[in-house]
């Protein structure tokens, strides 16, 4: 067999083919990922599988027309017909008065911390299985419990981008993580599915952290809640259900091609107030051993810390090369790609709500509905902020004291609005419901809740 | 056999060498095009996506293994990685079901396919619609996605089957952000065909720019609804949403073996009698039409629910062996990268005998519901459809439009509550995400739910 191209490579060429085809600029981003996966579904192991994924994706322009094209493998023959439909598809393209241009090489990148580990990198397929076989057993020894879904993994990534301005950096990570989704059925009632992950880049996440956690939360709807009725409560959130319903909306409008595309709630707000004094958010692309710290973004540009809301004001967006220019700025090395089958657009990197200075002892006092989860936040309106989500499950606590599910509770209102309003107090804790996602529990006043009753 | 049956049947007979109890692989290759507009800027992406799944049972436990290059080393090479997963555990997986040998390739028919059209024909078109919206003063943003994809899927197996099958697909998504007098609003429509490029003969360029720019002038002047408990009314294209998210996936069978509401419901009443809920791989021009699954099980129609009884479940192979029922060809994947799941296909509710006048007549108030923006399932049978465009009823009258609301419940208990079933029937494109994304399509006619809760703020 011949000698397999290193991704660069064949990057560089790539680069090189598509000028010679009449490119005038060229991009070239590689991504290999190797890996092993263990899924579990309704209490079984159901599959053991092997991860070995490659590819490239080039991104042309011909004067101010773009392409853009990807290919799977890195096989020479099908990467060289990928330029020419790159180039072919730029042509056909009506010209983007705005395009100015792929980026140069940022003046210097960082050397972010616990991007990688050997120890994940040669983890066998063996301990992979053994972690999930240890989930499942433990969350079956509790009398009641339905293992859903979920599963371990471990993956090694590399990435390589470089283009027609002399940008050329190679990196590479790796990444565990252990997930389980369980419910409990007793007295009659099946328990909301409770899903907990965990991960990390460089172990392996504690395994009985992650299953005692959906354990715990799923036995507290064991128990209903009789009498909430239709009205205004205060209620705690979640780090999950806080993200799940700023991901559509506050954070949706700190992007950067979102406010250039005049679409954003902060479009005109920077250095204003528009969110609780409470409320800091930061992305930060160089913390140290996050989801998602990379020394570059997906088209080459330095990864960097960026405030975005500092105590309630508005401070900047996100921004690629692309819509940085747009805005008359520059990027904030937020260029972020699906994978290679996709153009880098303007995205998160490890996204947070810093820290606040309440206990959960204080979160929880008097009378509130503790939201773990919600069902259908996507369905959040990123344009207006508004959102109808079914909580599930809602726990009624009062005075720190859980007692017991109330089902069928959908609670509604505007995340813009309520993120500047509604914020009583934010939590000490901060926890990572999603890999690169980092949130404190919140508690809000004064939020509309229907209920059955 | 296709040009891929040397090199499948060479991986099909190395498999049987090794002794698995079965083993299957699928050797996927998609060409994918989007043209994205994003108001004045346009860009034009194409893939071509391509390589081998293998999947290898034995003894219990199922290993899997996919590679990028369509060569008989690498095949072999991730049949032996898929094998040693597999065998490095003994596992309790029921053996999958296993069919007769079969040989067949199947296109689905096009009326004009998408690679005799030329690109700039398809960026005029889709410029041309883009003109139409963006002439509205109140449309301050615009965001339209054409995708095109040509799939071509082989099939072989250990029991000897060698299956093919290609079709064409096309999806527009088109979304608007409005902005009048402070009041800001967004809509978005989807549509979609699997015969080619006939998506704007399907819905001319005008009318489907008229039905986008109706939602958002609907929303820039819509209230807000009061929460709480209503009758209300679902259009087919928000009962296609329920139909699927709220029902749909309780009735996959791994779901089902997790403990869905459904699991020990066969042969028991779960809906109202006028309630038949269909999953029909057959379905003229749908994203769930399909001859074969990815598990090269022959699709058939999944009869849910019949008359208000549930009969059948959705099943891939090994939930067919673990239910000792028929497989329903349901096992589909994203790509060669992933292993089949139990996945809807074309989920519909049946037409009844109502007009849709008297479906509304007898509500003195309650709710319209017309589009949706997605929703979501718990397996303890809780639903939740966000919505996009919704009016109120006023003595059988459609009144003025809602905003912001969602419906949520008991999917069961609101099933139960259907009492009147309309005689019309529509169809709908979408994209569903269960850890994959698979295209889909939902839809039924106008219903009626005597309660159902209302949030809004």
């Amino acid at each position: 067999m011949s000698r397999r191209i290193e991704p660069i490579e064949l990057a560089v060429l790539a680069v090189r083919w598509a000028i010679h085809e009449g490119a005038t600029e060229a991009e070239a981003f590689t991504l290999v990922e190797r890996g092993y996966k263990v899924s579990l579904r309704a209490n079984r192991i159901s599959s053991l599988e092997v991860v070995d994924d490659a590819g490239i994706g080039i991104r042309v322009a011909v004067g101010k027309k773009l392409g853009f094209s990807y290919v799977t493998g890195l096989d020479r023959d099908s990467v060289r017909e990928a330029v020419r439909n790159a180039v072919k598809q730029a042509r056909a393209a009506p010209e983007d008065r705005e395009w100015r241009g792929l980026p140069e090489p940022s003046p210097s990148y960082p050397e972010p911390r616990n991007m990688y580990s050997p120890a994940l990198a040669y983890m066998e397929s063996s301990t992979v299985l053994e972690n999930a076989k240890y989930m499942l057993d433990k969350a079956l020894e509790t009398k009641g419990v339905q293992v859903v879904g979920g599963g371990t993994g471990v993956y090694i990534v590399e990435r390589a981008v470089t283009n027609s301005n002399g940008v050329y950096r190679v990196d590479s990570g790796t990444m565990a993580f252990a997930a389980i989704d369980v419910l409990v059925q007793s007295n009659g009632i099946t328990t909301p599915a409770i899903y907990e992950l965990s991960s990390s880049r460089v172990s392996f996440p504690s395994l009985d952290h992650v299953v005692e956690k959906a354990i715990e939360k799923a036995k507290q709807c064991t128990k209903r809640a009789e009498g909430v009725t239709t009205g205004k409560y205060t209620v705690v959130l979640s780090p999950g259900v806080l993200y799940e319903l700023l991901a559509p909306t506050v954070l949706y409008s700190l992007r950067g091609d979102i406010a250039v595309q005049g679409r954003s709630f902060y479009a005109d707000k920077i250095g204003q107030q528009h969110l609780s004094e409470k409320i800091t958010i930061v992305d930060d692309g160089v913390l140290k051993g996050g989801d998602n710290t990379w020394r570059f973004d997906g088209e080459g540009v330095a990864t960097s810390r960026k405030v975005l809301v500092e105590k309630g004001v508005v401070k900047g967006f996100i921004y690629d090369t692309y819509w940085g220019r747009r805005a008359g700025k520059e990027s904030t090395g937020n260029a972020v790609r699906a994978g290679y089958a996709s153009k880098p657009s303007p995205g998160f990197t490890n996204i947070i709500v810093e820290q606040g200075d309440a206990s959960p002892d204080e979160l929880l006092e008097g009378r509130v509905l503790v939201i773990y989860q919600v069902q259908g936040a996507h369905t959040a309106n990123s344009d207006t902020g508004e959102y109808s989500v079914l909580a599930n499950p809602a726990i009624l606590y009062e005075n720190g004291e859980p007692k017991g599910w109330v089902q069928g509770a959908v609670i509604s209102g505007n995340m813009y609005k309520e993120i500047m309003n509604n914020v009583e107090l934010v939590g000490k804790l901060v926890e990572k419901p999603y890999p690169g996602v980092y949130m404190p529990w919140i508690r809000l006043s004064e939020i509309t809740v229907a209920t059955k009753s | 056999m296709s040009e891929f049956g040397d090199l499948l049947s060479r991986a099909v007979s190395e498999a049987s060498r090794l002794g698995v109890d079965f083993a299957d692989f699928r050797l996927e290759r998609t060409r994918f095009m989007l043209i994205d507009r994003r108001d004045e800027a346009t860009s034009i992406s194409s893939g071509y996506d391509y390589g081998v799944a293998v999947r290898v049972f034995i003894k219990g436990s199922m290993g899997f293994a996919f590679t990028t290059r369509l060569t008989t080393d690498s095949i072999i090479n991730a049949l032996r990685r898929a094998y040693s997963m597999a065998k490095a555990v003994k596992g309790n997986l029921p053996s999958p079901v296993t069919m007769d040998p079969a040989e067949d390739y199947y296109e689905a028919p096009v009326k004009r396919s998408i690679l005799d059209v030329p690109v700039d024909q398809k960026v005029k078109d889709l410029l041309e619609f883009d003109k139409i919206i963006s002439s509205k003063p109140e449309v301050k943003s615009r965001t339209i996605r054409y995708v095109e994809r040509v799939e071509e899927r082989h099939y072989a197996s250990t029991e000897e089957r060698y299956l093919s099958e290609k079709r064409e697909l096309v999806y527009v998504y088109a979304s608007v952000f409005g902005l009048r007098e402070g009041v800001r609003a967004s809509a978005h429509i989807v549509k979609g065909t699997i015969k080619g490029y006939v998506v704007w003969d399907k819905y001319p360029l005008e009318e489907a720019a008229k039905e986008l720019l109706n939602r958002l002038e609907v929303q820039l002047r819509a209230k807000t609804p009061k929460p709480g408990n209503y009758p209300v009314v679902l259009a087919p294209e928000a009962l296609g949403v329920f139909v699927h998210e709220a029902f749909g996936h309780l009735a996959e069978a791994d779901l089902v073996a997790a403990g869905s509401v459904l699991r020990d419901k066969r042969g028991k009443q779960v809906a109202s009698s006028l309630v038949t809920i269909v999953d029909d791989p057959t379905l003229d021009d749908g994203f769930g039409t399909i001859k074969y699954d990815d598990e090269g099980v022959r699709t058939a129609r999944a009869t849910i629910v019949e008359r208000g009884i549930h009969k059948d479940i959705m099943t891939d192979r090994v939930h067919a062996a673990l239910f000792d029922v028929d497989p329903t060809g349901n096992g589909r994947a994203e790509s060669f990268r992933y292993t089949p799941l139990v996945r809807m296909r074309n989920t519909v509710m049946l037409p009844g005998d109502y007009s849709v006048e008297e479906i509304f007549r007898d509500i003195k108030f309650g709710y319209y519901i017309v589009a949706t923006g997605g929703g979501q399932t718990n397996l303890d049978g809780s639903f939740q459809v966000g919505i996009e465009e919704a009016y109120e009823i006023v003595n059988g009258e459609i009144g003025e439009s809602v905003r912001n609301l969602s419906i949520a419940g008991n999917t069961l208990e609101t099933l139960f509550n259907i009492d009147a079933v309309g005689k019309d029937f529509q169809l709908f494109y979408g994209r569903c995400g269960k850890g994959q994304l698979v295209y889909v399509s939902d839809g039924g006619p106008h219903v009626r739910v005597k309660k159902m809760t209302v949030g809004g703020r």
